[in-house]
C-alpha cells in the first residue's frame, strides 16, 4: 500500500516531476513561473543565405556516414577514458557556470579553458566521434529486470558530460572556431538524441535537458558574426527528436516487474499475510521510487491501512463485482486483496487510456497527442492510488515532443529570416514574406509564431500554454537586432563559410 | 482538554472500533439523536455531539476551533467557527460581523466523521504548522472531506445566512467548497462534494452508535466512534504487529470491540468524563480492560502532551484510573485532579 505511502505525499509525484520535467525542457535561461514575463533572449544576428550546397552543415551524422555499431560502448568507453572526478569538477564551478549561462558571456574564463580540457584529448575525443557515428544505442538498460530500483549512475555522468560538451562549444564559438562548435555540436545533439530514445523516462527527460544546453549553444553560434545558416541542419534535428513510447512501454511494467504478486492478484486468492506483506513491500520499496527514506513499517502504518482498506472497502467491492467477480470469490479474498485489486484494476484500465493515444505519434500532430492525453489524466487524483505514481509520464514524455518542436521551430524560424535578410539586407515585415524555405507553425499552437518587426528588431514569440495549471509552458521571445556591418550595407548572400 | 477529547475521539476510532452489530437494548435515542440516524450509513466511524445548552461545552468547542492544529485546515475551523457564531452566541452575544437572531430551537449539533484519509494524521509527524499553511493543504482537505455538521431542528436558521457564512470559495487555496443544504429537516454543512455524498447516501442502521450515545446521553459532550461491517476482519487481518506490552497482535484486542464513547461534562463543579466501550463478549471485555491497563500510563503521558497543545483553552485535568468491567463493557471514569 503504497496505498499509504502515496497517499502520504501532498502532491502527487507524477505532478512533481512534471514539474521538473518542465523546468528541463524549457531550457530557458529563467525558470519563469506562471504569470511572469516570457522567456526572453536577445540576439543580434547577421544575415546569412542557405550553405552551398544546402547541407553543407549537419547537426546529426546523415545515415549514410554513420557506422554499425553501438553508441552507448562508446560513450561508456569515453566516460572511463578520463573517470568522472573532471566532469564534477567543471560542473562544480560556479564561475563556469555563471558564464555559459550568460548569453554572449564574453571571453572564457581560464577556468573553463582548463577544466574543459580534458573533453578535448585525443582520445576522449575518439571516443566521442564514434558514438556519434553509431547508428544505434543500446544503453545496456537492466530496468525489465530491476525495475524502478535500477541504478542508472551513467545518467548523471553522462548530463555532467553534456554540460562539458557545452562549455566546449561555447568556448569555440567565443573564439570563432565555428567548423569545431558544430562538430561539438552533433556530438552534444547527438547525445542528447540518443538519451530521448532510450528505455525509461528518466533517459528520455536527461535527453531533453541535453538537448536544451545544445539549444542554448546554439543560439550563440547564431548569434556570432561569422556563424553559417544553419536552416536545414535544425529541420534535420526536428526528425523525431525524441521517441518517448519505448520508454513509456518499459516504465508501464515497472510495477509488475517489482511486485510480480500484483499480476497473481486477480488470479489468486492471497492469504490476509500475503496481502499484508504485498502491501508492507509496496510500502518499503516506494522510497526510492519516491526519492525519501520511508520510516521502518510499525503499527501505525498498520493503523493507516486498516483506515484506508476500510474507506475504499465499498467501492472496491462494487468494483469488482461490475468488473466479473462472483461475491463467493470477493469474499474469499482477504479485504487488503481486494482493496489492492480493485486500485490495481483501475490504474491498469487508467495507464492503458494514457498510452494508447501516444501510439498516434506521427498520425497526429505531438499537441494533437498530448492534449488527447492530457485529457484522459484523471481529475481525481485518488484513482488508481497508490500506483498511479507514472500516470503524468505520458502526458510529459507527450510534452517534451511539443516542446522540442516549439523550440527547434523557433530556431529554423530565426534561421528562415536570416536568409530573407540576406536577400533584403531586412527583416521581413510578416513571416509569410518568407517564402525561399517554410516557416513552421508552433507545435504548441498550431499556429504561426507571433512576429513582429520594428525597423531592425524583429519580435518572433511563442505565448504561454497552459493545458493544464501545474505544468503551464512558458511563453518564449525571440528579440532579434539585425546586424549591419559598418563597412558596408549590402546583404550577404553567401558568407557562411566557416574557419 | 478538549485537545484531548479530540485527539482521543480520533484515536478510538483507529484503536476501538468494531463492526459487530450491537443489539442496542439501552434506551432509544433522544428526539435530537433521533434525528442523526438518517444520516448513518456504513461510511459513519464517529460522531461527536455537543449540547449547546451546556455554556462549558460550547465554549470548550469554539476554544478548540480556535486553536489552530485542531480539526486540521483553518478554512475548516473558520467554517465551523462561523457556523457556531451564528447557532450558539457567546456569552457576550457577541456574534461577529453576522446580523442574525439567536437560534433557540438548536440544542445539539453533531460532527460526523466518514472514512477518508484520515490516515494521514497518524501517518504523518504531527506538524502543526503544516496544517495552517500550504503544506498542509492535503491534509487539511481531506481531514475536511471527513466531517460534516449536522444541525437539527435547523429550519429557523436561515440556509443563505450560515451559507453568508461560510468561507469565501476564491479564497479557499484547497479547491474546497463549503456548503449547506437543508437534508432530512436539519441544516447540514460540510464540503461540496461530501454534501453531495451525504444528500445522496442511502441510510444503513447503525445501532451500535445509537446505543453509544444512549448510554452517555446525559452528557453535554459525547464522542462516539463505531465502525461499520467488516471492520472487524480488516482488524484481524491487517493490525498483526504485537499490541503494545504483549505478544499478540494488536488486531486481538481491536477486532471484538463494537463501540466506543468518550463522554464529558465540563460545567464548572460538575466536571466529569468517562470512556466506556462494548465489546462483543464478556471475556473479550476483560481482555480488553487487561490490555487497557498496559497502554495507561503511555495514555496519560499522550493526553499530557495533547494538552499542553491546547494550553490555552482552560479545562480540567482528569486522571484515568484503571478501567472496571462490568459484564461486556469496560469502563474508565475520570477523576478530576485539580477540581
Amino acid at each position: 500500500m503504497l496505498l499509504l505511502v502515496l497517499a502520504l505525499t501532498a502532491r502527487p509525484t507524477w505532478q512533481a516531476r512534471a514539474d521538473e520535467t518542465k523546468a528541463a525542457a524549457q531550457n530557458g535561461p529563467q525558470a519563469a513561473e506562471e504569470g511572469e514575463p516570457p522567456v526572453l533572449y536577445k540576439l543580434t544576428l547577421s544575415p546569412v543565405a542557405e550553405p552551398q550546397p544546402a547541407l553543407k552543415f549537419r547537426l546529426l551524422i546523415p545515415p549514410v556516414d554513420q557506422a554499425h555499431a553501438n553508441a552507448a560502448t562508446y560513450y561508456y568507453k569515453a566516460l572511463l577514458v578520463e573517470g568522472t572526478e573532471w566532469l564534477d569538477r567543471l560542473y562544480n564551478d560556479d564561475k563556469v557556470g555563471a558564464w555559459v549561462e550568460t548569453p554572449n558571456g564574453g571571453p572564457p574564463p581560464a577556468e573553463a579553458k582548463e577544466k574543459v580540457t580534458p573533453v578535448t584529448s585525443r582520445v576522449f575525443q575518439a571516443a566521442l566521434r564514434e558514438a556519434t557515428r553509431a547508428d544505434s544505442c543500446d544503453w545496456g538498460d537492466a530496468g525489465t529486470e530491476l525495475g524502478g530500483h535500477t541504478p542508472r549512475p551513467e545518467l548523471s555522468a553522462l548530463r555532467k558530460l553534456a554540460f562539458a560538451l557545452h562549455v566546449l562549444a561555447r568556448i569555440q564559438i567565443a573564439e570563432h572556431h565555428t567548423s569545431e562548435a558544430l562538430d561539438t555540436l552533433r556530438i552534444g545533439y547527438t547525445l542528447g538524441r540518443n538519451l530521448s530514445h532510450g528505455p525509461s523516462f528518466v533517459h528520455v527527460s536527461d535527453g531533453s535537458a541535453v538537448i536544451g544546453m545544445m539549444h542554448q549553444a546554439t543560439r550563440d553560434l547564431l548569434a556570432a558574426p561569422d556563424s553559417p545558416n544553419l536552416y536545414w541542419a535544425l529541420t534535420e534535428l526536428g526528425y523525431q527528436p525524441s521517441e518517448p513510447r519505448r520508454a513509456l512501454s518499459f516504465d508501464a511494467r515497472l510495477w509488475q516487474v517489482d511486485h510480480p504478486q500484483l499480476s497473481k492478484l486477480d488470479r489468486e486468492i492471497f492469504s490476509p499475510e500475503e496481502a499484508l506483506d504485498l502491501a508492507r513491500k509496496l510500502y518499503n520499496e516506494s522510497g526510492p521510487l519516491l526519492g525519501r527514506i520511508m520510516p521502518p513499517w510499525d503499527s501505525r502504518h498498520e493503523a493507516a491501512l486498516l483506515f484506508e482498506t476500510m474507506a475504499l472497502l465499498p467501492e472496491a467491492r462494487a468494483y469488482l463485482d461490475q468488473h466479473g467477480f462472483t461475491s463467493d470469490r470477493i469474499d474469499a479474498m482477504p479485504l487488503l486483496q481486494q482493496v489492492l485489486l480493485y486500485r490495481w484494476k483501475e490504474f491498469v484500465a487508467k495507464q492503458d487510456d494514457l498510452l494508447k493515444w501516444t501510439l498516434l505519434a506521427g498520425k497526429l500532430s505531438p499537441n494533437q497527442v498530448l492534449q488527447a492525453v492530457e485529457k484522459q489524466l484523471p481529475t481525481n487524483l485518488d484513482i488508481g492510488q497508490p500506483f498511479s505514481l507514472f500516470f503524468g509520464a505520458s502526458s510529459d514524455a507527450a510534452r517534451l515532443v511539443v516542446l522540442h518542436e516549439r523550440a527547434l521551430g523557433m530556431l529554423s524560424t530565426i534561421e528562415a529570416l536570416r536568409m530573407y535578410a540576406a536577400e533584403h539586407n531586412a527583416w521581413p515585415q510578416k513571416l509569410d514574406d518568407v517564402t525561399v524555405v517554410p516557416i513552421p507553425l508552433d507545435a504548441a499552437t498550431e499556429k504561426p509564431f507571433e512576429y513582429s518587426v520594428d525597423g531592425d528588431v524583429a519580435r518572433l514569440g511563442a505565448p504561454s500554454v497552459q493545458h493544464r495549471p501545474e505544468v503551464p509552458m512558458l511563453a518564449v521571445q525571440y528579440q532579434t537586432t539585425l546586424r549591419r556591418p559598418p563597412e558596408t550595407t549590402a546583404p550577404r548572400n553567401s558568407g557562411n563559410e566557416p574557419e | 482538554m478538549i485537545r484531548t477529547i479530540c485527539l482521543l475521539s480520533v484515536a478510538c476510532v483507529v484503536v476501538l472500533a468494531s463492526s459487530v452489530r450491537s443489539s442496542a437494548k439501552d434506551s432509544p435515542p433522544s428526539a435530537p439523536d433521533a434525528a442523526l440516524i438518517p444520516f448513518l450509513n456504513d461510511q459513519t466511524i464517529g460522531v461527536l455531539s455537543v449540547d449547546l445548552t451546556s455554556d462549558s461545552s460550547t465554549k470548550a468547542l469554539r476554544g478548540v476551533l480556535g486553536t489552530p492544529g485542531f480539526f486540521g485546515h483553518p478554512q475548516f475551523r473558520q467554517a465551523m467557527l462561523q457556523v457556531l457564531t451564528i447557532i450558539a452566541p457567546d456569552d457576550d452575544g457577541a456574534r461577529g460581523e453576522v446580523k442574525s437572531t439567536p437560534v433557540d430551537e438548536v440544542k445539539t449539533i453533531y460532527l460526523v466523521a466518514v472514512w477518508s484519509n484520515l490516515l494521514r494524521l497518524f501517518t504523518e509527524k504531527y506538524d502543526h504548522d503544516a496544517f495552517e499553511d500550504d503544506r498542509g493543504s492535503h491534509q487539511g482537505r481531506d481531514l475536511c472531506r471527513s466531517w460534516f455538521l449536522i444541525v437539527p431542528g435547523a429550519k429557523r436558521v436561515t440556509i443563505d445566512e450560515l451559507r453568508l457564512a461560510l468561507p469565501d470559495p476564491a479564497g479557499i487555496h484547497t479547491g474546497d467548497v463549503w456548503a449547506c443544504r437543508e437534508i432530512n429537516t436539519c441544516t447540514v454543512i460540510a464540503q461540496q462534494q461530501l454534501l453531495d455524498t451525504v444528500e445522496h447516501a442511502r441510510p444503513i442502521p447503525r445501532p451500535e452508535i445509537t446505543e453509544a450515545l444512549a448510554v452517555v446521553k446525559h452528557h453535554p459532550l459525547r464522542m462516539i466512534a463505531a465502525a461499520p461491517p467488516f471492520f472487524a476482519r480488516a482488524a484481524g487481518e491487517i493490525l498483526r504487529s504485537p499490541a503494545f506490552g504483549t505478544d499478540r497482535p494488536l488486531g486481538d484486542f481491536v477486532a471484538p470491540i463494537r463501540w466506543v464513547a468518550v463522554a464529558a461534562d465540563l460545567t464548572k463543579g460538575h466536571e466529569s468524563m468517562e470512556v466506556m466501550l462494548r465489546t462483543a463478549d464478556p471475556q473479550q471485555a476483560h481482555d480488553v480492560a487487561e490490555f487497557g491497563r498496559l497502554v495507561l500510563p503511555a495514555a496519560q503521558n499522550w493526553l499530557a502532551e495533547a494538552k499542553a497543545l491546547g494550553s490555552d483553552i482552560e479545562l480540567p485535568d482528569f486522571e484515568f484510573p484503571a478501567p472496571t468491567v462490568d459484564r461486556d463493557r469496560v469502563r474508565w471514569a475520570a477523576m478530576q485532579t485539580h477540581p
